[in-house]
């Protein structure tokens, strides 16, 4: 435990909440490693929803998106005994599906096809929604697809790379030094690329911005 | 009320906000561990190629990459070398020495310390002796050693030639095939190749092996050799930058015109225009 939190220490500046999280990762890891396959239930009980989140920003296709988050967990559960702490396990798998994202979207470069989940109003969306549009019923929801329809477009006219960055940080709120450490670069690289990924996304939804 | 008038503005990170509430239904999830279950049963039974697990293999050499790679370096070029080195000028060595210590009442032939020396010149006298169809004992000399050479590969040696070097056992084995099959040019030759000969095979002898007399004749050839390089540097002292700086300017097609022009005959150098 103290080699963990001693590495994640050394790597990223870590909150309390992660660490401790890190620490539970690791006991069910260890667990796996040991043999009890169910164990690893719990992990993918635990982050599927992130990962495929992650994973649904970047390709914005929904049947892609769920094939890539089983292919990250089985690659997860197929090196698990490779996996010797040295980083959290969050980060290890986040790595995983990122790169194996990357990875699908350098092959299917010339298939694009969207498709978008419905968003679940809870309080803050519900908000930011009437905020947007006055609108009720199904102009409302009109409204509200076709701005869906315009995040995507305008995520993937990011390179993959800046969308990443943009997915990891702003979507599922991640620090700085924790996407470099997933991405594989420096924390000024990525904040440089989040800079130009938002300039140009600020630039492309310029009309829903008031 | 107006849109620009508006107090709370939408920010980009709102915008991107409502991406986080895009979720998929609870059904999903159900079929996503049922997929989930059926792929994972499905790679644990199938047996992951052999070349997966390559990059496992090298991860412990990763910190030794650059002294391997040097060695890896190293070793090529050494064999590289070793299998492509000239086999003209190790066939024409033991060959002029025998020679050299045989009769060293007659000249030597120029031609065989040309044939050390420079290839290109071998080449060009070969070609001369081909043309030419009166060829002097001398140019023929060269024209068989050369062309004897592969006839016999060079291996590893055996019973009472384990002394000789590999060189010196194809050159006997090839004169006295040459011999053989062609008395004519056992006459051209002359005596020098049954003294040769005899002189391998009475070498091979253990105790012939423990007296030097070979250095001596190696000394001697070796002092023969420098004496045309001295007569160039000494001789010709004008005349030797000035070439150089001609060869300099020559391309190599011209060099070779060059050397075509020039044939030396016995005790005779000709040069055409």
């Amino acid at each position: 435990m103290a080699f963990l939190s001693k590495a994640l220490e050394k790597t990223v500046a870590v909150s309390p909440e992660r660490r401790q999280e890190a620490d539970s990762d690791w006991s069910v890891v260890q667990r796996v490693q040991s043999g009890d396959v169910a164990a690893f239930d719990q992990l993918v009980l635990k982050y599927r929803e992130r990962i495929f989140g992650v994973v649904y920003n970047m390709t914005s296709n929904r049947e892609d998106a769920s094939d890539l988050t089983q292919d990250t967990f089985i690659k997860a559960f197929q090196s698990i005994n490779r996996f010797q702490g040295q980083s959290s396990f969050f980060t290890w798998i986040y790595r995983i599906a990122v790169n194996s994202t990357l990875t699908h979207l350098r092959k299917s470069k010339l298939r694009s096809f969207f498709s978008f989940e419905k968003i679940n109003e809870e309080d803050k969306t519900t908000e930011l929604l009437a905020q947007l549009t006055d609108k009720k019923g199904v102009d409302r929801e009109i409204y509200v697809k076709e701005l869906q329809e315009k995040l995507n477009e305008a995520l993937q006219k990011l390179s993959t790379k800046h969308r990443a960055v943009v997915t990891l940080f702003e979507i599922d709120g991640l620090s700085h030094e924790e996407i470099a450490e997933i991405v594989g670069c420096s924390v000024g690289t990525v904040r440089s690329r989040l800079h130009y990924a938002k300039q140009l996304l600020q630039a492309d939804l310029q009309s829903y911005l008031r | 009320m107006s849109e620009k008038n508006s107090p709370s503005r939408v920010t980009l990170e709102d915008l991107l906000h409502l991406k986080r509430a895009e979720r998929p239904p609870e059904a999903f999830w159900a079929e996503f561990d049922k997929e989930l279950r059926t792929r994972q049963l499905a790679a644990a039974v199938e047996q992951r190629r052999w070349w997966f697990s390559l990059p496992r293999v090298f991860v412990g050499f990763s910190r030794y990459q650059m002294p391997m790679g040097a060695a890896a370096v190293l070793a090529v070029t050494f064999l590289t070398l070793r299998e492509y080195r000239e086999p003209g000028i190790e066939l024409a060595i033991p060959a002029a020495a025998e020679l050299a210590a045989d009769d060293t009442s007659s000249q030597i032939d120029p031609n065989f310390v040309l044939a050390e020396r420079d290839p290109v010149s071998v080449e060009s006298r070969e070609t001369l002796a081909h043309d030419a169809t009166a060829a002097e004992p001398a140019a023929t000399r060269t024209v068989v050693s050369r062309e004897m050479a592969p006839l016999v590969p060079w291996g590893p040696a055996e019973s009472s030639t384990d002394i000789m070097s590999p060189s010196a056992r194809s050159i006997a084995a090839n004169l006295a095939a040459a011999t053989e099959a062609q008395p004519e040019w056992g006459n051209l030759l002359g005596a020098k190749v049954a003294s040769l000969t005899a002189k391998i095979g009475a070498r091979s002898e253990p105790l012939a092996q423990v007296s030097s007399p070979n250095d001596m004749r190696r000394e001697r050839l070796f002092a023969y050799n420098a004496q045309p390089v001295a007569m160039v540097t000494t001789g010709e002292d004008r005349a030797t930058p000035g070439r150089e700086r001609l060869s300099t300017r020559l391309s190599d097609e011209q060099l070779y015109e060059s050397v075509r022009r020039m044939s030396g005959s016995g005790d005779r150098l000709t040069l055409k225009f």
